[in-house]
């Protein structure tokens, strides 16, 4: 299997010991302990001390289990994680304890950096210009100025805050705004344009409207996806029918590509790994900073770091730490879609490259892993994953990295306006429509959708569980225990409480 | 890789971290429900934003309940938003799905609370009835659109009294007559069943029969 996530994966050595969690996967701990604590205080709404003991307790307990011979060189480890954990949980205490601070009406300029059809509404998320002004998010119902990323707007309206659901179950406004930077909401401000910002949405924007105009549909869609982040509708709607979304998002997959093309294209350069960060950075702020790219690009960062250093670590414990550096950066990421499906998806890729088995093992497990820990997140936020992704994945993943840099030359010539752009961009063109045909039949042998439920939640439990146990050093027979003791914490916490 | 010390006290390492999660899960049983206004988990933000809106909205605004079936991502009973379109429907049930026929159904539509919209897939939009309106009378009356069926006939199941204006022969005095009965008597099974309002007789019918249509009953 030659996907890049696993080659990127492949950069680590394979030097791990089976004496403890802590001297394999420090960072996987630490990770579990912010994914914990967030759950507990933000959406259970346990007192941050509570949650605090709790998370700590599970994590010491996972440790433990996985511990068979302790080693004193882990105590400055453990020391570490207890005091980054206790500054994580302090910093979230205080965010989500802290009173909204924002004004009831404001009158402002800032930069529009996206926009969303929601509905029946139009939403903008702003950045207001002012220093620590922070984005707000302006939502049109009515009557809007003609919007375009990048544009500078002049607004004024009330603010209110995101709300949350009353029963506990529902669309978090609150969550999925907060994860995405606003501060609040303005329900029909009146607002006029005065300029442009020329910052990366222009820039996106632009490059979105010369993708459109320069070529034919398909090839304009997977474009439009891999260099500004931008999914055109029916790409989407037709990815999603078949489980591949994560090809149109941008992920760890196409900024494992970027850094396939750095090694190529830096490879007489002196500071190659120097540029190629850079290209990784400039890649993922222009597309968006989507969380699932961010956390590719501190995962390579890291893998690049340790090169540069000299070291080589676990692709698990890497993946784990770009995840919790996130977190560290922006808590409300955990309630993120794209940040939950990236981590998983990655975890179980890294988890399974990081043990100890043969290549063939690898390649056959990674992609049912995959699908099995992601499809439980997608089929509660979504209703249903179509099965057939399962088998299309297996095909997709090493058929895109050729096709999407395929587009990418076939286009350039178009893009730039040479003569003829049309000839190259045939082949991409008829590349597409052929897969889009390969899919549709793999999907029409295999129609069946899954819904969640709780089988499949238990499932997708033991087995990741037991795959991230051994990942971090666990014997067999301990990542065994491990799951159960998952499983049972699972079922009684669903059944009970 | 190294070979594996066994260490004498790794049972007592086990036990200790079976020990952790049963204090845990015991920490979280005992404060189970005693803070916020519930503990049960919060679903996690939906990328699909008409579902949000739709669930956001619904406290507030009052919700029809339509069925999505067909060409679509999630087939399915759905609530929607009063006032909402084909369009809208289609976007709650997760969107076309890779066979759908976008050509073969109005999106621009609108909708009524038990309206069944029946998505065409490639090549069945011709003889697919794609929108079904069930009852004539919605609370905003918006049901203009939707009985202009694809012949472009009126569905007097559905229609307004403007829209029955339309037809030859029918005045202000008979419009408002086929309204009323079908408000009294529920909707037509049939269109001869329009010969039962008063003022239309055999001669009005035949006049009307090849401009009306029942559907959605």
């Amino acid at each position: 299997m030659s996907s890049p996530v696993i080659e990127e994966a492949r950069f680590n050595a394979f030097d791990r010991d089976f004496s403890s969690p802590l001297a394999n996967a420090p960072a996987w701990i630490a990770l579990l302990f912010c994914s914990l604590f967030l759950f507990l205080t933000v959406s259970l709404h346990y007192p941050s001390l509570v949650a605090f003991v709790v998370s700590l307790l599970v994590c010491i307990g996972w440790g433990l289990v996985g511990t068979v011979s302790p080693n004193r060189s882990s105590l400055p480890v453990c020391a570490a994680l207890l005091l980054l954990c206790t500054l994580f949980a302090l910093q979230v205490h205080r965010q989500t304890n802290a009173p909204e601070a924002f004004p009831g009406t404001i009158h402002s300029t800032g930069e529009v950096l996206t926009i969303r059809e929601w509905g029946f509404r139009t939403l903008a998320l702003v950045r207001l210009r002012e220093e620590e002004g922070g984005k707000f998010l302006l939502s049109f119902e009515k009557e809007r100025p003609e919007l375009k990323p990048g544009d500078l707007l002049s607004f004024s309206g009330k603010t209110a805050p995101f709300e949350r659901p009353e029963t506990g179950v529902g669309f978090d406004e609150f969550l999925y705004w907060k994860a995405k930077g606003g501060l609040a909401k303005i329900a029909n401000p009146k607002a006029e344009k005065i300029g442009v910002v020329h910052s990366p949405a222009y820039l996106r924007h632009r490059m979105t409207e010369r993708i459109r105009a320069t070529l034919p549909q398909q090839t304009a869609g997977y474009v439009m996806a891999v260099t500004t982040g931008e999914r055109d509708s029916r790409l989407e709607s037709l990815h999603r029918s078949v489980g591949t979304s994560h090809l149109l998002a941008v992920s760890g997959f196409h900024v494992g590509i970027v850094f396939l093309l750095g090694w190529t294209l830096f490879k007489r350069f002196r500071p190659r790994l120097v540029l190629i960060s850079i290209l990784i950075w400039a890649y993922t702020i222009l597309t968006g900073a989507a969380p699932s790219a961010m956390r590719a690009a501190f995962m390579l960062q890291l893998v690049i770091a340790g090169r540069l250093a000299g070291r080589a670590g676990n692709s698990f414990n890497t993946a784990s730490a770009a995840g919790c550096l996130l977190l560290l950066y922006n808590p409300w990421l955990f309630w993120d879609i794209g940040w939950r499906l990236s981590m998983l998806a990655i975890l179980s890729v890294t988890s399974i490259v990081a043990a100890d088995y043969n290549n063939r093992t690898k390649a056959i497990l990674a992609s049912p892993l995959v699908w099995l820990a992601t499809a439980v997140q997608a089929a509660w936020t979504f209703d249903r994953v179509p099965l057939a992704g399962l088998v299309i994945n297996f095909l997709a993943i090493p058929a895109f990295t050729f096709l999407f840099p395929i587009a990418l030359g076939c286009s350039l010539p178009s893009l730039l306006g040479m003569p003829g752009g049309y000839i190259f961009v045939a082949i991409p063109e008829i590349l597409f429509s052929m897969w889009e045909r390969l899919s549709s039949n793999i999907l029409y042998l295999c129609p069946r959708d899954v819904s969640f439920s709780r089988g499949l939640l238990f499932c997708a439990l033991a087995t990741v569980t037991f795959f991230f146990a051994r990942a971090s050093g666990f014997q067999t027979n301990r990542a065994i225990l491990a799951s159960v003791l998952v499983l049972f914490s699972a079922a009684s916490a669903i059944f009970f409480v | 890789m190294r070979m594996l010390h066994r260490d004498p006290r790794r049972w007592l390492f086990l036990a200790g971290g079976v020990c952790c999660f049963i204090i845990a899960l015991g920490i979280v049983f005992t404060f189970r429900g005693k803070f916020g206004s519930d503990t049960k988990p919060v679903r996690t933000a939906s990328v699909l934003p008409e579902f949000a809106v739709a669930q956001n909205t619904a406290d507030s605004e009052s919700m029809w309940v339509v069925y999505v079936t067909g060409a679509v991502m999630s087939p399915g009973v759905y609530e929607i938003p009063e006032g909402s379109r084909v369009n809208d429907a289609v976007k709650r049930a997760g969107g076309f799905s890779i066979h759908a026929n976008p050509d073969g159904i109005n999106l621009a539509a609108r909708l009524n609370d038990g309206t069944h919209i029946r998505v065409p897939a490639m090549g069945e939009a011709d003889k697919t009835q794609t929108v079904q309106t069930p009852t004539p009378m919605t609370p905003s009356g918006t049901v203009t659109s939707t009985t202009q069926q694809d012949s472009g006939k009126i569905n007097i199941n559905t229609c307004t009294e403007e829209d029955l204006l339309a037809l030859p022969g029918i005045g202000p005095v008979l419009s408002r007559s086929i309204i009323d009965h079908r408000e009294k008597n529920g909707p037509f099974g049939d269109i001869e069943e329009i010969c039962n309002v008063s003022g239309i007789g055999t001669k009005r019918f035949e006049a009307i029969r090849e401009y009306i249509v029942v559907t959605g009953y």
